[in-house]
Order: structure tokens, then C-alpha cells, then sequence
């Protein structure tokens, strides 16, 4: 027998303008949510603690074969007490944006505030605060093309130094998306920018290591433990206790974050467990991640990290000759079960004879997983934070984020007009 | 209360007991929204956001007008125990089954506002989804309802689904004739969805405006279909939900609206308003597409569309996966391995086929869909 409880308030405060509406945005949720664990699962959610929540939840753990991993006691208090985000910053990054290109513009700022308390039958007694921030930038031209800015920002306020530059370049990329053609379709070689070598990470490994896929079969990755499966030059973490966006200091099963090796130099090391994976396929717990205590944990990823490499752009550029340069996420998706994985990303340039020359639009990636990582020919060799993301997972949204080179793909399928 | 099997068997039991409450404050020409779980801290919160809202063009809040008797609460679902829950539950599950999610939710929404309007409803649904999976196949299915139904079929017709996706094969790229099956036709919509909403029209953004549409297209949004998804009296500020026409014969016709967005143009709310949680929206109901007749499946037919949050929603540009697509050949369905399609939802709309075989999983309700030429990628 096992049971936690979860209790969370969350403050969100925002301010949004669309073109001269102006919205403001303001919610606050209490949740609470008990969980029995015998051979079966039962879960009871409300929005204040009662004590027949646990009576009720047992009575519900009617299922079998489920198994949680026991692990050590946690005593944690990390209580921090924030200053408020101004929200008048909008009104000054609306003003940044008076480029006649632009035809519609949203700019928003959302401050979320969120206090978790865990405790659960092994006697652990937890409590933590955390911010996020988030800086939203839509903007479209006449014709329609949209370029977009999703940044955050953890446990701090946002000063219009933070996000001054990004913002201009926006206005840069939509004139450069105006002009654009669109991308041609078929194999070729690819360099990724940092953000979509994260989103790459992201959704062709970090899905693919999730415990509860492996255990149910529909990873690709099952049964590669201590196999090669990527290039040489690839090593990979996934790491809560750095200060992205993905960051926690305690999963939502009361398991101290800590980093795990996913590949080292091109071996798969290690997966990403739940209690219950782990208890299953002898893991180390430590990424049951729920997106509220609304919700059951699931076996997530935090910050995904890529160790450096040793090239620069140049150099990769020189090494490719010809193909695409894509810049930019708009988002991805995988299925794990067969490995196949897409990716879009805002535009792009033809490169030739190693050269970067016109520049490409509705550019998107596929492959298959296991295929593109032993691609990989080159890593950069300074690394950025993404800065910003959430991630969906059967009806959950966990907010993650990337720490990212560029990295040069020797084949991957480039989706665009044939 | 909901049910998850993994493996096909029964691990987890949830029941949720929620609230949420929404207001909206104005005061001296500045309105403020502000949702949350304590009625309490909710409205103090939103008197504080006070001083960030801008004085803008106030034109009131709605007053109070007649609903319509609207079909949309089966007391069946609300009458099932425990344990015939459960029995549905367990009716989703067939050999290959990896996972299954079977719920059934029942609500009530009410609505007040200071002009005297004041209305409430109930709603219950049932929901089940399933994920099989053998080999190289893998396959989805997934229902809603409102009304009391039978849920076997659902896993049913993904273990079908997955036999026939046994033995994947490649297909070359290029230009071929593609029929997408009634959700992934809704998916594609749901891309451009918000062209029709007239938020964006007024801010100059849409693509439907004056947009020629294919003559075998015909769209309205309806809020009082008889048991539809989204279907309720009233909307979001209290106004009646109604039957909205946006495209009649490839023509477009007309918008979505709320009290705001409609007084702007002196005209009547189209009960389109939504506020849930974060900002308040114009948003779709039952969005329908009309049905036309059954459709001769040649050429590509795919069964579902992977990462259509990837789009462009604001010029319909997309490039996306598919997972259980088939090329089919004089009645034969052939499997194909890692078909990817592309184009622009608005250009593909001048061009379409209309199918008979309407089916509605989310706001959208749509036939399958014939496109005579679109771009495929392996």
C-alpha cells in the first residue's frame, strides 16, 4: 500500500493587448488530489483537502497489477515569496512593434504563481513555490504569413532587456517570411538551430525514453538498453534541477529531481520513470510529472540537455554543401511506437555549394527516430537554452525546455511543396 | 469518474469533483474577466485587475431573452451505477490493446448577470478512447456522446484498424487524389476554424472573407443541434445559442459573433461566446459541415492526422503526418509506411468532394472529405 497527497494553489495573472483590445487575464485554482496505490490505482480529486478523500480514493483502487517503487523520505521546504511581474511591460513591447509589415499584432505577458504541498505514506512532508513567466508575441503581415515569440522565464520578473532583441528580430524573420518561397520537398541533409534540435530531442528521445511507453511496448526504444542507437558524438541528459523552464525541485510523486544520462557518446543509459515504471523495469524514479493535482503522474521529461559538440555553423554549413538551414519550432509531434517523427519549424534557408542563400517557408521535418540519430555528423559547440515550452501528453501539459547546439543531420525528409 | 486500462487491464479509477467560477466586472467603460475555484478570491482578484483593464467602447452586457428548449441531457447517463460504468469500460478492450480511457462526466453551468439575465443547465457525457497496437501498426479510435450509447464498436473498430494496418508499404511522393475520414477532415478544418470567427474578421486577419469555397460546401455553426458536443440554450454572457449559416455553397455567409464583437457592427450576437479559464473567445459550437453523398474511395484514404497544432492557422498552410493511411486500388486497401501530406487548407477547400458519413468527436462535425489533388510525402 502507498498513498500521497498533493495539494497545489495556483495564481495566474496576465495582460494582453490585440491590436488596441486589451484583455486582462486572471484565474486561481485550488486542487487537491489523493492517491492509493494498492494493486490498482485510485484517484480522487476536489478543490479542498477533506480526510474521507483518502477512504474514497482506496475504495477505488480496484485495479491490478499496478506497483509503485518505494524510495526514501523527503523533507523539503523551499518557500519563496515573489515581487510581481509589472504588467505594463506589454504596453511598452506593443509600442516596439510599429513596423508597417506588421498588420496584427498580440502581445501578452502571464505570470503563474503555483505552491505545492506532498506528502505521502512513506512519511515524506514536502513544500515548494515556483513562477513562471511567460512573454507572448504574435505578429502578421498582409499576406497573412505570422511569426510568433514564446518566451519564459523561471522564479523572475521579465525587463524589456530580456526579450528586446528577440522581439526586433521577429519583425526581421516576418519580412524575411514575406519574401519567402516555399520550401522544396524530399530527402536532404539539414542543419537544425538550437530550438528545433530541441524539439527534435524533445519528441524523437525524450518520448521515446518515457517508462510507460517502454513498458506497454510502443517505444522504439524498448529493449535498447546498453545498444547503440545514435551517432558517437551524441550524449544526452535530462536534468530538473537546472534553472529552464522544466526545472522542479521534487517530481509529483515526492522524488528528489535529480539528473539522469539518457545516451553517452551514442549508448541508450537510461530511461525516464514513474514510481510505478520504475518499480516495473528496475529504474531510478524521479520524473512523475502531473500537469496539476488534478491529474495523475506520468513519466515525463524536465530540461533535456545535450552535451556540446566541436563545430560552428560555418563548419557544418561547409560540411553539407548543399540542402535546408531551419530555423525556428513551431511545434512537433511523435509516435514512439514505430518511431516516426515530425516537426515544423517558422522558415528556413536553401543552402548551396555551402553557401546560405534564398530563404524557405512551411518547412517541416520528418524521420524515423532511430535512423536520424545515427545521422547526426556534426554538434555545435555553444549551447542555448530553448527558453520556453510545454509539453502534451495524454491530456497533460507539462511546461519543459531544451538545452541545445546546433546539430547537422546527415538525411532527414524535409516536407514542403512538391 | 474514469476508468484506464493499460495492457487491457484495469490500473487506475479517478472521480473528480470540480468548480470553477468565471466573472466579469465592468466599471466606468473597463471590463475585466477572472475565473477560478473560490467565488470569494476570484472576485477580489478581479477587482484588482481593475487598474490594468482599458477604457474602451462599452456596450453593455445582454439583456434577457428566451431560450429554446434544447435537447441535451440523456438522464440515462446520469443514471448509470458503478458498476455498468465499468461494464462499458470494459467493453472498449480487444486483444492488442495497449490503452483505453472510458468516462463519464455530468455537469451543471449557470448563469447570472446584473441586467437580470439568469439561466442554468445540465450536461452529462460519456467518452471513451483506445490505442491498439501490434507489430508495426498502430491504430486510435475514440467517442463522445451525450447521449447514452454503446461503446463496444469503439475498440472494435481500432483492432480492425490495426489488422488492416499490418505490413506497411512505401508509396512514391507526388500529387495524388487523398479522402480523409470524417475526423481528420474535422481536423483539417479546425485549422482555419477561427477565419469564421469575427474577432479576427474585424481585425482585418481573415482568409474567409470573400473566399470562394468549393460549390459541394456548405458550413454552419449550430448551438442548439439536438445532443451536439457544445450544444447549451445560452452561451457564455447569457445570449441564446442559435443556428449561424457561414457557407452556403462554397459562398461565405456569415460569421461567428459575440455581444461585443456584434454590437460593433450593430448587429445580433450569434451566441458564440466562450469563457472558460484563461481569456474569453469567440469560438465554434457544432460546427457542420452539411453532408452531400457517398463518396467513391480511390486513390489515398487517411484515417487520422498526427501534429495538426504544427499548422499555420493564420494562412492554412500545413504539413503533416498521418498514421493509418492506405492507398486503395479497385476495393483493396493497402497499408502505406510514413505518408506525410501538405498544402493549404484554404486553396484544397476550392476543391472538394463532400462524403454522407457526418461524425462529430469535438466542436467540429464533418463528412469524410474527397481532395482530387494534394501533395503527398513519404
Amino acid at each position: 500500500m502507498f498513498f500521497d497527497i498533493r495539494k497545489e494553489k495556483k495564481e495566474v495573472r496576465g495582460l494582453e493587448i490585440d491590436e488596441g483590445d486589451v484583455n486582462t487575464i486572471s484565474y486561481s485554482t485550488s486542487l487537491v488530489g489523493v492517491r492509493y496505490v494498492d494493486e490498482g490505482v485510485g484517484f480522487m480529486v476536489s478543490n479542498e483537502f477533506h480526510p474521507k478523500m483518502l477512504e474514497k480514493a482506496k475504495r477505488l483502487s480496484i485495479g491490478r497489477g499496478v506497483r509503485v517503487k518505494r524510495w526514501e523520505k523527503v523533507e523539503l521546504k523551499k518557500p519563496l515569496k515573489f515581487e510581481e511581474q509589472p504588467l505594463d511591460l506589454v504596453d511598452e513591447v506593443y509600442e516596439l512593434l510599429n513596423d508597417e509589415v506588421i498588420k496584427h499584432r498580440i502581445v501578452g505577458i502571464y505570470e503563474a504563481k503555483r505552491h505545492v504541498e506532498y506528502e505521502n505514506s512513506e512519511g515524506s512532508e514536502a513544500s515548494y513555490d515556483v513562477k513562471r513567466t511567460n512573454v507572448k508575441v504574435v505578429i502578421r503581415s498582409e499576406g497573412l504569413d505570422m511569426n510568433f515569440l514564446v518566451k519564459g522565464f523561471l522564479n523572475e520578473n521579465v525587463r524589456m532587456k530580456d526579450i528586446e532583441k528577440d522581439v526586433n528580430k521577429l519583425v526581421e524573420e516576418l519580412k524575411l517570411m514575406s519574401r519567402a518561397r516555399h520550401a522544396p520537398a524530399g530527402r536532404m541533409p539539414v542543419i537544425l538551430d538550437p530550438e528545433l534540435a530541441g524539439v527534435f530531442f524533445h519528441e524523437a528521445v525524450g518520448h521515446a525514453c518515457e517508462g510507460d511507453a517502454i513498458l506497454e511496448g510502443t517505444s522504439v526504444l524498448k529493449g535498447k538498453l546498453g545498444r547503440k542507437i545514435a551517432s558517437e558524438i551524441v550524449t544526452l541528459y535530462d536534468d530538473p534541477t537546472q534553472k529552464g523552464f522544466g526545472y522542479f525541485p521534487l517530481d509529483d510523486e515526492g522524488i528528489k529531481a535529480r539528473r539522469r544520462t539518457l545516451i553517452e557518446k551514442g549508448v541508450l543509459k537510461d530511461y525516464l520513470h514513474s514510481r510505478e515504471s520504475a518499480a516495473k523495469l528496475r529504474g531510478i524514479p524521479g520524473n512523475g510529472r502531473a500537469e496539476s493535482a488534478a491529474h495523475l503522474p506520468l513519466p515525463r521529461m524536465s530540461n533535456t540537455i545535450l552535451e556540446k559538440g566541436d563545430s560552428n555553423l560555418q563548419e557544418m554549413l561547409e560540411e553539407m554543401k548543399d540542402g535546408v538551414y531551419m530555423k525556428d519550432s513551431i511545434g512537433g509531434v511523435v509516435e514512439p511506437s514505430h518511431g516516426f517523427f515530425l516537426f515544423s519549424a517558422k522558415y528556413g534557408f536553401l543552402v548551396r555549394k555551402g553557401e546560405i542563400t534564398e530563404p524557405i517557408k512551411g518547412v517541416s521535418l520528418s524521420g524515423d527516430i532511430l535512423k536520424t540519430l545515427k545521422d547526426i555528423v556534426l554538434i555545435g559547440k555553444r549551447r542555448y537554452w530553448v527558453g520556453s515550452g510545454y509539453c502534451g501528453k495524454l491530456g497533460q501539459t507539462v511546461p519543459v525546455d531544451q538545452k541545445m547546439p546546433f546539430v547537422l543531420l546527415r538525411e532527414a525528409v524535409v516536407g514542403g511543396r512538391t | 469518474m474514469t476508468f484506464i486500462f493499460r495492457k487491457g487491464k484495469l490500473r487506475e479509477v479517478e472521480e473528480k469533483a470540480l468548480k470553477t467560477v468565471g466573472i466579469r466586472l465592468t466599471k466606468e467603460g473597463k471590463s475585466v474577466f477572472c475565473s477560478g475555484t473560490d467565488e470569494e478570491r476570484c472576485l477580489k482578484r478581479t477587482k484588482r485587475m481593475l487598474k490594468y483593464a482599458k477604457r474602451t467602447e462599452f456596450f453593455g452586457l445582454p439583456k434577457p431573452s428566451k431560450y429554446e428548449k434544447v435537447k441535451l441531457f440523456d438522464k440515462r447517463i446520469l443514471g448509470l451505477t458503478e458498476k455498468e460504468l465499468l461494464d462499458l469500460a470494459e467493453s472498449l478492450i480487444t486483444p492488442w490493446n495497449t490503452y483505453a480511457s472510458f468516462s463519464r462526466e455530468i455537469g451543471e453551468v449557470e448563469f447570472e448577470n446584473s441586467n437580470g439575465v439568469k439561466g442554468r443547465y445540465k450536461v452529462a457525457s460519456l467518452s471513451g478512447e483506445v490505442e491498439v497496437k501490434h507489430r508495426n501498426a498502430i491504430s486510435y479510435e475514440s467517442h463522445i456522446t451525450r447521449k447514452f450509447e454503446d461503446f463496444s464498436w469503439v475498440g472494435k473498430k481500432a483492432y480492425e484498424l490495426c489488422k488492416l494496418s499490418l505490413g506497411k508499404r512505401r508509396i512514391r511522393k507526388g500529387v495524388y487524389p487523398v479522402t480523409l475520414s470524417p475526423t481528420a477532415s474535422a481536423d483539417l478544418l479546425s485549422i482555419i476554424s477561427s477565419h469564421f470567427h469575427a474577432d479576427l474578421v474585424q481585425k482585418g486577419v481573415s482568409k474567409a472573407v470573400g473566399w470562394e469555397f468549393s460549390k459541394n460546401l456548405t458550413i454552419y455553426d449550430d448551438g442548439l443541434l439536438p445532443f451536439g458536443l457544445n450544444t447549451a440554450p445560452f452561451d457564455g454572457e447569457g445570449v441564446p445559442c442559435k443556428r449561424t449559416l457561414l457557407i452556403k455553397r462554397g459562398k461565405v455567409k456569415g460569421f461567428l459573433y459575440d455581444f461585443t464583437t456584434a454590437r460593433k457592427e450593430r448587429k445580433e450576437s450569434t451566441g458564440n461566446f466562450l469563457h472558460l479559464r484563461k481569456r474569453p473567445n469567440v469560438s465554434e459550437r457544432n460546427l457542420i459541415v452539411k453532408p452531400r453523398r457517398k463518396l467513391e474511395r480511390e486513390g489515398i484514404y487517411v484515417k487520422h492526422l498526427v501534429g495538426v497544432h504544427t499548422a499555420n492557422e493564420s494562412n492554412g498552410d500545413f504539413s503533416l503526418n498521418t498514421e493509418n493511411a492506405f492507398l486503395i486500388k479497385g476495393g483493396k486497401w493497402i497499408p502505406l509506411k510514413n505518408v506525410m501530406i501538405s498544402g493549404n487548407v484554404f486553396e484544397l477547400l476550392k476543391e472538394v468532394e463532400v462524403g454522407d458519413d457526418l461524425r462529430q468527436e469535438d466542436k467540429i462535425a464533418s463528412p469524410s472529405l474527397f481532395f482530387p489533388r494534394m501533395n503527398v510525402i513519404s
